[in-house]
């Protein structure tokens, strides 16, 4: 199933996170796919604040993963600098795909071709101009 | 005369395999960083994969180089220490297991650093004289934090970003640009021949009156800049995008600095090698009174001497060491 919302500042790309995370259950996974600066960051924020988890979600891109506490268990990953399964693997992060508790979120997800398979909802953001932003949210099942 | 205390300090936690010898709190014998910048220029970013699978390789040699280096035997070591966080989780593992390995088999105690505190160690060892309190500026590809260093082993966390790291949207802008990773200093040589005030960039939290960063906006505007003028100028955008960054970090520190009555700031992690943030923080420091502090490169970057320097620091005066049940923790804070 296809949803596609045009968002027209980073607090409208926020609360379809908060939206989101209404429909996560625990096993599940959600590939994020955008250009640097579309918003994939700010849209996993969003998933925070709606598991009601209340630190700070910030950018995992040098650590690769962060996990957070809220109503189910956040596994944030990035894969801005992974290029394989093969890696993921090595790092043992293959683990959270599924995760066996909690849900698992991928930012740059395309950079794994495995993802497309192992994603529950899969969201595109694309850039329209400077303050909007097309976001596509694809469900399986 | 009293004996020696010798430690073995091993970092793993991201893109570096590092170990050092420390004869004592800051008598560095031996320091010795196996970059892989290398392996990951090729791919614009550290590839975990070759990250985890050099460490493993690369150790064994390294600490038999780093204890010939300072001229001990295993068996001169009282302690042996890794990190073991925040990092990813197989690059820990690697150092963890070799610290605990080497620990067991030489009879010398363990200690677990997490790496934040070791960047603060960073700066004991390049300046011992210089006491706390004083505030710590952690700037990194991984980090961008503002601490209070009350006492060595107490720390007050007072800022940190909300989005990327400095260091992170450097590479991030770098990559857009073209440059090879890491970028920052190829960013800082090209903003040096820019014109910084051709693209006025935003300047985030800059009006708040908190002490968070964030970086996320900036690398946004910088990315809708250069999709609007594909004609431009790499050394203007380097140089305009870098003092927006640097800015923030001044400003920020300075405040954190006034408002907590600190005179003297630390200023740690790979991003304080930049030449413009040195430059500014110093000129605007003193200003108030305040003065910075920049260790040498080779202990501003990830490296083993402030892991074997937080180490013994514990085990000496907080009576520490750890059980070898310990286990890596990627998302440890302070």
């Amino acid at each position: 199933m296809n949803k596609v919302i045009i968002t027209h500042s980073s607090e409208e790309t926020e609360k379809i996170g908060i939206e989101l995370a209404l429909s996560l259950r625990d096993g599940m996974v959600v590939s994020l796919v955008g250009e640097v600066g579309t918003g994939k960051t700010t849209l996993v924020k969003g998933i925070g604040k709606g598991l009601l988890i209340n630190c700070e979600i910030t950018s995992p891109s040098y650590l690769l993963a962060k996990e957070y506490y809220g109503q189910l268990v956040l596994h944030h990953l990035d894969a801005y600098r992974i290029y394989s399964m093969t890696e993921l693997r090595e790092v043992g992060l293959d683990e959270l795909l599924p995760p066996a508790e909690g849900v698992t979120v991928v930012e740059w997800a395309d950079h794994i071709a495995e993802m497309d398979e192992l994603s529950d909802i899969s969201v595109t953001i694309t850039y329209l101009d400077f303050e909007n932003r097309k976001v596509t949210i694809n469900t399986k099942k | 005369m009293e004996r020696s205390i010798y430690t073995l300090g091993i970092e793993t936690s991201c893109d570096e395999t590092a170990i050092a010898i420390l004869r004592n709190e800051t008598d560095i014998l031996a320091n010795i960083v196996y970059s892989q910048a290398g392996l990951h220029a090729k791919y614009g970013g550290v590839v975990p994969e070759i990250a985890s699978r050099n460490h493993l390789r690369k150790l064994p040699y390294l600490v038999k180089e780093g204890l010939e280096h300072a001229k001990i035997k295993f068996s001169d070591l009282s302690l042996v220490a890794a990190t073991y966080g925040p990092g990813l989780v197989g690059p820990l593992l690697v150092g963890l297991s070799a610290a605990k390995g080497i620990a067991c088999g030489s009879g010398a105690a363990f200690l677990g650093v997490n790496h934040l505190e070791g960047h603060i160690f960073s700066h004991r060892l390049a300046y011992p004289t210089v006491k706390p309190p004083f505030l710590v500026l952690i700037v990194s590809g991984g980090h961008t934090s503002l601490v209070e260093v009350k006492r060595y082993g107490e720390y007050q966390p007072i800022g940190a970003t909300r989005d990327d790291a400095a260091g992170e949207v450097l590479d991030k802008v770098g990559k857009m640009l073209g440059l090879d990773y890491p970028a920052g200093k190829e960013i800082d040589k090209l903003a040096i021949a820019g014109d910084q005030s051709t693209i006025r960039f935003p300047r985030p939290m800059l009006g708040d009156t908190g002490f968070d960063f964030s970086f996320s906006g900036l690398k946004t505007a910088t990315a809708y800049y250069l999709r609007e003028n594909p004609t431009f100028k790499v050394e203007d955008v380097a140089a305009s995008f870098l003092a927006a960054v640097i800015d923030v970090l001044v400003d920020k520190t300075l405040k954190a600095a006034r408002r907590y009555k600190l005179t003297q700031i630390a200023v740690v992690g790979g991003v304080a090698a930049n030449s413009l943030l040195r430059r500014r923080l110093t000129a605007h420091g003193k200003r108030f009174g305040i003065q910075p502090f920049f260790p040498p490169l080779d202990l501003c970057t990830d490296n083993g001497a402030m892991i074997a320097a937080t180490a013994v620091f514990r085990y000496i005066h907080l009576n520490e060491q750890h059980d070898p049940s310990l286990e890596p923790a990627p998302s440890l804070e302070f």
